[in-house]
């Protein structure tokens, strides 16, 4: 699935990568994928969570390599 | 029953409330203390200590994902986080009161952290600056049983109004009566750590004692009358008053003394620790007045000379 938009927050900790992940969908059309990037592992569980509570899909969390992982979300 | 918050934040200084963190894995019938709107846990333990509030709230009351996970109310979905509390059972969690809690939270700065500190025999610390409040302070200290310091996260610096200088140390409730009781102990008996560095005490009362023939230690003066070996420590009271002088004659051997003077064993040696009022015993502390002769009396009474 291609994003419509991909964020990278490597290096951002909580919860700058939640408020950034918001407002990064909040440009996005219903239905439009968003990619975030991150390495926080913190975020890896909240980032998914916080914006399922917005009641946006969470279609993907994978870990990409050592450190990172990508977290695909559709915008509700 | 000890009163907790009174005695260590008296003697340590502390000028916010202690806060009382329980677990809870049933939801309580009385909710009426939950936060108006979902709050962080950071922030209620804030409010708690510097307005004396209480809360009793649930999952639906947090607004911190990563409190969420450390308090033990989700099980993580993707990664394992660390620190939490697991098994993730927890349903409430009431903060404020300190009867019955699972863990004490402590907000301080660095210098009234080193004196708990040296109270506790040191504090292996474990904290990175992120699931702070929650997972350092709170999660870490009920799952190791074991006291823990956190430097805050931002979330905690953003949203609570905890200043730079701040810091927050949980522990264990049965770590914190430890704590009560070993400086209610230390007041009691005039031990070293009687809350009274002599750099602290009033420079006209430092020349009476050098005028007596002492120096000054760290917290208490030391000097020889006649054959002894003598320490003077003065006590402070509740409000920073100094108040009493602890006179701690270490003599070899074992020996009998009469009261007021107590004794405690250590080795070879015979410590023989006596607690009086000044004015009582006669020693004006600012002049010096009566000093050695009232303290040699003293002992010497004491021990039958």
């Amino acid at each position: 699935m291609k994003p419509d938009k991909i964020l990278d927050i490597r290096g951002e900790v909580c919860p700058y990568t939640f408020v950034k992940s918001k407002l990064a969908i909040e440009q996005l059309s219903s239905g439009q994928i968003l990619e975030v990037i991150v390495n926080h592992l913190p975020a890896v569980e909240n980032v998914p969570r916080s914006l399922e509570n917005e009641g946006h899909k969470i279609i993907e969390v994978k870990q990409v390599s050592d450190e990172d992982w990508h977290i695909i979300v559709q915008k509700a | 029953m000890i009163d907790i918050d009174f005695v260590i934040r008296s003697y340590i200084g502390i000028k916010y409330r202690l806060v009382g963190v329980k677990i809870l894995n049933e939801i309580p019938k009385d909710l009426s203390d939950k936060p108006k709107k979902p709050m962080r846990h950071c922030q209620m333990v804030w409010e708690a200590a510097v307005l004396g509030k209480t809360f009793t709230y649930t999952l639906e009351d947090l607004s911190c994902p990563n409190a969420e996970l450390a308090l033990g109310f989700v099980e993580p979905k993707y990664v394992d986080v660390q620190p939490r509390i697991q098994p993730g059972n927890t349903k409430a969690i009431r903060i404020g009161p300190i009867e019955g809690a699972d863990v004490i939270l402590i907000i301080l700065n660095p210098k009234q952290l080193m004196d708990v500190s040296v109270l506790l025999g040191g504090i292996k610390a474990e904290f990175k600056g992120e699931i702070a409040v929650c997972g350092e302070a709170t999660a870490l200290p009920y799952m190791t049983k074991k006291p823990n310091i956190s430097l805050l996260c931002n979330g905690a610096r953003m949203f609570a109004d905890y200043k730079e200088s701040e810091l927050v140390l949980g522990l264990p409730y049965e770590d914190a009566v430890k704590l009560a009781e070993k400086i209610s102990a230390l007041i009691k008996t005039g031990g070293a750590l009687c809350g009274c560095l002599v750099s602290d005490i009033p420079k006209q009362i430092q020349l009476s004692f050098k005028n007596n023939g002492f120096e000054k230690g760290t917290d208490y003066f030391f000097g020889k009358i006649d054959s002894y070996d003598v320490r003077i420590y003065l006590n402070k009271d509740e409000a920073g008053r100094l108040n009493k002088i602890t006179i701690h004659v270490p003599i070899k051997g074992e020996i009998i003394v009469k009261k007021p003077f107590e004794v405690r064993k250590r080795g070879q040696w015979t410590d023989i620790i006596g607690i009086f009022e000044p004015e009582e015993i006669g020693i004006n502390l600012n002049t010096g007045e009566n000093l050695r002769n009232t303290v040699k009396d003293l002992i010497e009474k004491s021990i039958g000379k």
